[in-house]
């Protein structure tokens, strides 16, 4: 009898270590709850280095840099009417309900950007506290992209090396940015879809 | 016997004495993130955490200003300065929790109001503000 005692009391005891394991260490919905030590997300998101201004961006987008993805947060309609060529379109009221890890963790590092600074900067704590550490912001958002690369000029006399490598990137950006909003929306849809398809074949994902 | 019967009554509870500490720990500290991120950010979906100055001087008394990076504000409001750096130390963050009424985080660079809103958020705290 207290033989059987003794061994029903280390069956309780072991089911009610494994319940409190479970509740203490097994997160139930991972997917949608930031984790990690908040200092070091503050750490992060005080780190001038995680944003990238409109000049870089542009660097990339006319070099065709493909370590980084832009991805465009504002709504479907305003990245319909104007969009920075080969951004992905993820519209801010849906970004947690979005594939995040195909997005965010399968190499080029993600960028940000929506009208102004506001919602790529929530997406990117957001992203932190999930655990995708390889994104950035573009500063000033399409706000600044269009002031700076879409509509500035140079008024001088004498032009640097680097102010005008500088503008020659913004030119060329110019050019290509203009050519692509000029296509219907159905040309920039299928683009869109055929850089997704890529994107997928070079993350080892299926068509 | 009498020996063996003591440690496997004694080490099974203090087992489950150590990790009901430890469960504890974890659903009830303040300054670890809440579950359900897409809960604590809905209020920046419709830009429902942003507010104007007028709003701010018609209800001078449930508002505390925030200043990030010691900014200069127009509004003569309570107002106190937490570098970003610090907002998360025990104290400020103590003194955030407490406040009855409504934060207001202000700083020259709007990233680091939106990125301090959303951590402070994630973390629970509520009736969080960027001024407009």
């Amino acid at each position: 009898m207290r033989m059987q005692t003794i061994t029903s009391r280390t069956k309780i005891t072991f089911l009610l270590v494994v319940s409190a394991l479970i509740l203490a260490f097994i997160p139930t919905n991972e997917k949608y709850s930031m984790h990690g030590n908040p200092h070091r997300i503050l750490k992060r998101a005080l780190d001038q280095q995680s944003c990238l201004s409109p000049d870089q961006v542009a660097k990339a987008v006319a070099g065709g840099d493909s370590t980084i993805r832009i991805i465009d947060l504002r709504s479907k309609s305003d990245f319909l009417k104007y969009s920075i060529p080969g951004s992905i379109n993820i519209p801010y009221s849906g970004f947690l309900k979005s594939d995040l890890e195909s997005l965010l963790n399968s190499g080029p590092d993600a960028v940000f950007i929506s009208d102004d600074d506001r919602e790529a900067n929530y997406a990117f704590v957001l992203a932190q506290g999930l655990g995708y550490h390889e994104c950035r912001v573009m500063k000033g958002g399409m706000n600044e992209w269009n002031r700076i690369v879409m509509n500035s000029s140079f008024f001088g006399e004498r032009i640097s090396a680097r102010e005008n490598a500088l503008f020659e990137t913004r030119y060329k950006v110019r050019n290509m940015v203009n050519e692509f909003n000029s296509l219907p929306d159905s040309l920039k849809i299928k683009y869109q879809a055929i850089r997704e398809i890529e994107r997928k074949k070079l993350d080892g994902g299926c068509e | 016997m009498m020996k063996k019967m003591q440690t496997n009554e004694i080490f099974p509870g203090v087992l489950i004495l150590l990790l009901g500490i430890a469960v504890l720990i974890k659903l009830i500290n303040p300054n670890d993130f809440q579950p359900n991120a897409e809960r604590w950010s809905s209020a920046s979906f419709d830009g429902l955490n942003i507010i104007d100055a007028e709003e701010i001087s018609e209800n001078r008394g449930s508002f505390k200003i925030i200043n990030l990076d010691n900014s200069s504000s127009d509004l003569s409001l309570e107002s106190i300065t937490i570098p970003a750096s610090e907002i998360l130390e025990k104290q400020n963050l103590k003194e955030i929790r407490e406040f009855k009424g409504s934060i207001v985080l202000i700083s020259e660079d709007k990233a680091l109001t939106s990125r301090i809103w959303m951590l402070l958020s994630q973390m629970g705290i509520r009736n969080l503000y960027i001024l407009e």
